[in-house]
């Protein structure tokens, strides 16, 4: 089967042709309908604690019950949550150390992706797992790592050297999803530019920037994401001045369990999911399993 | 830019991960050596080198627990993580575009918001006054609540939700991988749709099943959030007291010690899992 035919449109025909024909027989009809109803059963699982999160924070009550009990919706908590400057601080040191993060981590994904698919090279095997290592580092040791190093350097307590710890995941996403769609580009389409006189920057960033801008942004998204929401390595780096949203929320669900935490939530839900939706506009996912 | 020399593409990248990641892992091996400080200045004593921290991890029984714990937590936890995960991976591999789209941002959506936020939505669930619980209570199946929270019951629970996007992605992508016509020629030889499920795609992503466990393992041993939010102080793993000694004893030292300890673990681990995996992808003359 050539990789064009790997596409989905080949596939389903040849889940048609092949294994959904067995759907007539009694015995598939219930393993089917057990792996739907067993999937499904999964998925709510996954979701209903995000759901219910949600439901908390827009009902009119002083404990953790949902519209539902109360009969009443109430954005009160979201008011709270936008009066109380700690948070809105977290909120705005979260936003900056994503951002940052996105800066880093886009840099040297990027580039490090461009040397994998564009040049030659000893070592490609050992430094591409390498690159990938720091994502199966449990995040406490990351954290008490970067900790102890920074305060050695004085890194300790600004906004960049949480950054920095967060790029240690970012980057091996940047470099996965910038290599996946690098790959897809032609290396011919900006040798015929050279050929035809353009200089190499100007090949790059008029034939293959163009067409990888996707993936890019896609993982900028990603880097993004992750860093909003990461907290152990925070919760290791953070001081009373450089407190990130999620470590603002973690003392809150140890003790003393409020709706304003599930306002605190809604808010990173609502970003993650509206930045999720921009990612997958942008790129198929489906590629994440079919690559 | 097909002109530039690979070192310079690669130097911000691996300039990064040598300064804040190998750099910051070997001075943390050289803080579990120095002596705690006992009183304020520092938060260790500069020059000094013991194995005290070590030494104190491997005999007191307090430490013995806790390792206890985290393997226990560990390996409940890949379990009811790989059980999940696999239907949930057939289930991708087997569904059309849009429910593909779908159950793809559905898997992801938890791992990528917050892991307090969604610990928390466990324990909104979980709790008392929750929804499982009113069920039962308002059916009549239960008198009192089921105590769901604050137990190993809830840490598992929170943990395989923390942990599952990731063996749902290794085995989907591995399901992907198998030669459709396999799955049909077994079928032609009068092999039943179980059966040939069994034979081809199963056995062959049988590796990535191993991986997936691996990465599993990996992570629930370094599980954090869901011990804290869910459970209670018996079943905190090593992570939590790598945080409890390093903020609310200030024994840098020792934190470091627990953390060098745990990263050796996982270590180890890995390339056991991986020596493993070649074996048994040798086996299928891959």
């Amino acid at each position: 089967m050539s990789a064009a035919d790997m596409h989905e449109g080949a596939l389903t025909t040849d889940e048609r042709k092949g294994m959904w024909t067995a759907i007539q027989r009694p015995s598939s009809i219930v393993a089917l309908s057990l792996l739907h109803l067993v999937a499904g059963l999964a998925l709510a699982c996954l979701l209903a604690p995000l759901v219910f999160c949600i439901l908390v924070s827009v009902a009119d009550s002083t404990s953790l019950e949902t519209p539902f009990a109360t009969g009443r919706v109430s954005l009160r908590w979201y008011g709270e949550f936008l009066g109380d400057p700690r948070w809105l601080v977290g909120l705005s040191n979260s936003l900056q150390i994503a951002l940052l993060t996105v800066t880093i981590s886009v840099v040297c994904g990027t580039s490090a992706a461009m040397a994998f698919e564009r040049c030659r090279f000893r070592g490609r095997a050992v430094i591409g797992a390498a690159i990938l290592t720091p994502l199966f580092v449990p995040p406490v040791v990351l954290g008490i790592q970067s900790l102890t190093f920074h305060q050695r350097i004085g890194l300790w307590g600004t906004l960049v050297s949480i950054a920095v710890a967060h790029s240690l995941w970012a980057i091996p996403l940047v470099f996965t999803v910038t290599r996946a769609s690098l790959a897809g580009v032609d290396p011919w389409l900006e040798a015929a530019a050279r050929g035809l006189g353009a200089s190499p920057v100007r090949a790059f960033a008029l034939i293959t920037m163009p067409l990888i801008l996707p993936g890019i942004l896609a993982s900028a998204f990603f880097a993004f994401i992750i860093s909003l929401n990461e907290f152990i390595m925070a919760l290791f780096l953070a001081t009373p001045r450089t407190q990130t949203l999620p470590t603002l929320i973690w003392p809150q669900v140890r003790t003393n369990v409020t709706p304003v935490v599930a306002a605190a939530s809604g808010v990173t839900i609502l970003i993650t999911v509206s930045v999720l939706l921009l990612v997958n506009r942008l790129v198929d996912l489906r590629k994440m399993v079919q690559s | 830019m097909t002109g530039a020399p690979p070192w310079l593409l690669l130097s911000p990248c691996l300039g990064l991960l040598a300064v804040f990641f190998v750099l910051p892992l070997a001075w943390l091996v050289r803080v579990s050596l120095y002596q705690r400080t006992s009183g304020a200045g520092g938060f260790y004593i500069a020059d000094s080198f013991t194995l005290d921290h070590y030494a104190a991890v491997m005999t007191d029984p307090y430490f013995r627990g806790i390792a206890l714990a985290t393997l226990r937590l560990g390996l409940v936890v890949t379990a009811t993580t790989l059980l999940l995960a696999y239907p949930l991976a057939v289930y991708l591999w087997r569904a059309g575009p849009t429910l593909k789209r779908g159950t793809l941002l559905a898997i992801l959506l938890p791992k990528l918001t917050n892991l307090l936020v969604a610990m928390y939505g466990v324990l909104v669930v979980l709790a008392n006054a929750g929804p499982i619980n009113s069920l039962l209570l308002a059916g009549g199946i239960v008198r009192e609540p089921l105590a769901m929270f604050a137990n190993l019951f809830a840490v598992v629970v929170g943990e395989t939700l923390i942990l599952v996007p990731y063996p749902v992605l290794i085995i989907a992508t591995a399901l992907h991988g198998v030669d459709p016509r396999l799955v049909e020629a077994a079928r032609g030889m009068g092999a039943g749709p179980l059966r040939a499920f069994y034979e081809v795609p199963f056995k062959l992503t049988l590796p990535s099943v191993l991986l997936a466990a691996l990465v599993s393992l990996v992570w629930a041993l370094g599980a954090f959030a869901a011990p804290v939010v869910l459970g209670n102080p018996d079943l905190y793993p090593v992570a939590v007291e790598v945080y409890t000694t390093t903020f609310e004893d200030v024994n840098w030292p020792l934190g470091a010690t627990l953390a060098v300890l745990n990263m050796a673990v996982v270590t180890l681990l890995a390339m056991s899992t991986y020596v493993v995996q070649r074996r048994i992808e040798r086996s299928f003359g891959r």
